[in-house]
């Protein structure tokens, strides 16, 4: 009997624990620990921030779900690994705290012949003093709660409008670091779309304050692709809808500081800047859960386990040096950790080999660059393989691991722009490799047969139609493997 | 328009404005649902070739 435990229940982690059920006899042991109670559809957190969507549509309690599957639910956040066992244990194992109601804080050990880090990120709102909802003064949309409270938030400040007062929106990213601008560009344009509906639009400025050195980067150095018989790129797609619309930009923009009622970042040219605001929604940097690794004589050996930043190492290459000399082969395959070999890591918390937009720096020595997003689509095909690796080595078949280097795969990515079944729109776009690679395609750094984008009303339905065919295959409903990740 | 970024502000302005027609085209549902199957036939070939066997 093998024992494969699970950290974390987010897109990979689930997919991980349904696959890894799925393909193991029940002989053998998935146990997952995830420190949250319910699956969140994170993608639909944007319309519930925008009160478009009731937050127990993108939300389901994972217990009794694994309870039917055959999968141990531990509600639990983990805090350390021991890769080499010790403590009494002859077993690798790691050590949670219980965040289940009644047992708070209560330690937990499990034993495991096979690991797999899927704890996802950790919402970085220390980073920048006064961001976020809980010690600061600005909105977000990254956890169901979150986006639950934003609505409200935002329902109080059309109310405002509509009441005469004329208002400040801001939008984006809450750090020079941050990922998932696809995210902040979604809720920016949904949120303009509310207040067109709502008629206070002439009453509202809507600003995308961004990272990104250019508008449409979304944190993978842009895509470029063929429409109408025309190569064109990301940027200038994205720049027209901004024009469309309405909404202005800041660049290249690293918050510092946020106060009541004013943002304050430096650009990437060095200069500083103070923004008054009236509603803010903005994301935070991410970083990896606060694990540590100890060796089997308890000593600490996270710095070898993961990078500064908390994310577990895996079979990348981690001194690609300058941008000049990034290769697609820095990007891990197998996802295992390079110190043990019944380690791995999904989604978010392997550590990327270094950025995919290009790095930039302000005079100031300040970083401002997107970092690489892995979720969604990738994050579930890494999750996916990795278990694959993980049967096979159990049912001792001497197969080699299987790849799934973000440099061979490619992702489909919906970004909503108005949520409204006749007069939504949303933008549709495939890119393939996910992560650019200049040496198999030196012009454009992408296949152009997969890489497209478009606007319009048929990538709202298609955004529909993947929230709900994600949460059929999520609750595990009948043949739902068959919808692919 | 605000002056915190006016480069920013001035890429935007010179972008292409979709003309009424295409404005039109993007909300016409019978244009969109062929364009409904052609977005979900090249998300299936992308899914398809980034599946690794």
């Amino acid at each position: 009997m093998a024992t494969l435990l699970i950290l974390g229940a987010g897109v990979s982690g689930h997919t991980a624990a349904m696959h890894a059920r799925r393909m193991l006899g029940k002989e053998h042991e998935v146990i997952v620990v995830t420190p949250n109670a319910n699956w969140n559809w994170i993608p639909s957190n944007i319309w519930v921030g925008v009160g478009k969507m009731p937050v127990k549509k993108v939300l389901f309690p994972l217990e009794p779900l694994y309870k039917r599957k055959g999968i141990k639910f531990n509600q639990a956040l983990a805090v350390a690994i021991n890769p080499e066992g010790g403590d009494g244990h002859t077993r690798p194992f790691v050590t949670a705290t219980s965040t289940r109601p009644g047992s708070e804080g209560e330690e937990i050990q499990i034993e495991y012949d096979f690991l797999i880090n899927c704890t996802g990120p950790k919402l970085n709102f220390g980073a920048t003093p006064g961001l976020g909802p809980d010690n600061g003064y600005t909105h977000s949309v990254c956890t169901a709660p979150h986006a639950a409270a934003t609505a409200e938030e935002l329902k109080a400040a059309i109310a405002r409008c509509k009441a005469g007062e004329s208002l400040r929106f801001v939008v984006g990213t809450g750090h020079g670091t941050c990922t998932c601008e696809g995210a902040a560009f979604e809720y920016t344009f949904n949120l303009e779309y509310v207040l067109r509906e709502a008629g206070v639009r002439d009453r509202a400025e809507v600003i995308y304050l961004t990272n990104e050195a250019t508008l449409g980067d979304f944190g993978v150095g842009g895509l470029t692709f063929t429409q109408q018989g025309f190569q064109t790129t990301s940027k200038l797609w994205t720049e027209s809808l901004y024009r469309e619309r309405g909404v202005e930009a800041v660049l290249g923009a690293h918050c510092s500081k946020i106060e009541p009622g004013v943002i304050h970042y430096e650009q990437l040219d060095g200069s500083t800047h103070e923004m008054s605001y009236d509603f803010a929604m903005l994301l935070p940097p991410f970083k990896g859960a606060d694990m540590k690794a100890y060796d089997a004589a308890g000593e600490d050996i996270s710095a070898q386990v993961f990078n500064p930043a908390g994310f577990l190492k895996v079979d990348a290459n981690y001194a690609a040096g300058a941008y000049e000399n990034w290769r697609a082969t820095d990007w891990p395959k197998t996802y295992q950790s390079p110190l043990y070999d019944n380690i791995f890591a999904a989604g978010i918390a392997f550590a990327p080999p270094h950025q995919i937009s290009q790095p930039r720096t302000s005079p100031n020595g300040t970083v401002i660059t997107p970092s690489p997003p892995r979720t969604g689509m990738p994050s579930g095909i890494i999750a996916k393989t990795v278990v694959m690796t993980i049967v096979d080595r159990i049912k001792g078949t001497g197969k080699p691991a299987y790849e799934a280097p973000m440099t061979g795969m490619g992702a489909a990515c919906v970004a909503s722009a108005g949520m409204s079944f006749w007069n939504g729109s949303a933008a549709s776009m495939t890119m393939h490799p996910v992560v650019p690679d200049w040496q198999t395609y030196p012009k454009t750094g992408r296949d152009l047969k997969g890489t497209s984008g478009e606007i319009g009303l048929a990538g709202h339905w298609m955004k529909n139609l993947l929230h709900v065919l994600f949460l059929y295959k999520a609750k595990g409903r009948p043949f739902w493997w068959i919808v692919p990740e | 328009m605000i002056d915190y970024d006016v480069e920013a502000q001035k890429s935007i302005a010179a972008a292409p404005m979709p003309t009424p027609q295409t404005l039109k085209q993007r909300k016409n549902i019978f244009v969109q649902f062929v364009r409904f199957c052609a977005i979900n036939i090249k998300m299936l070939r992308v899914i398809a070739a980034s599946h690794h066997k």
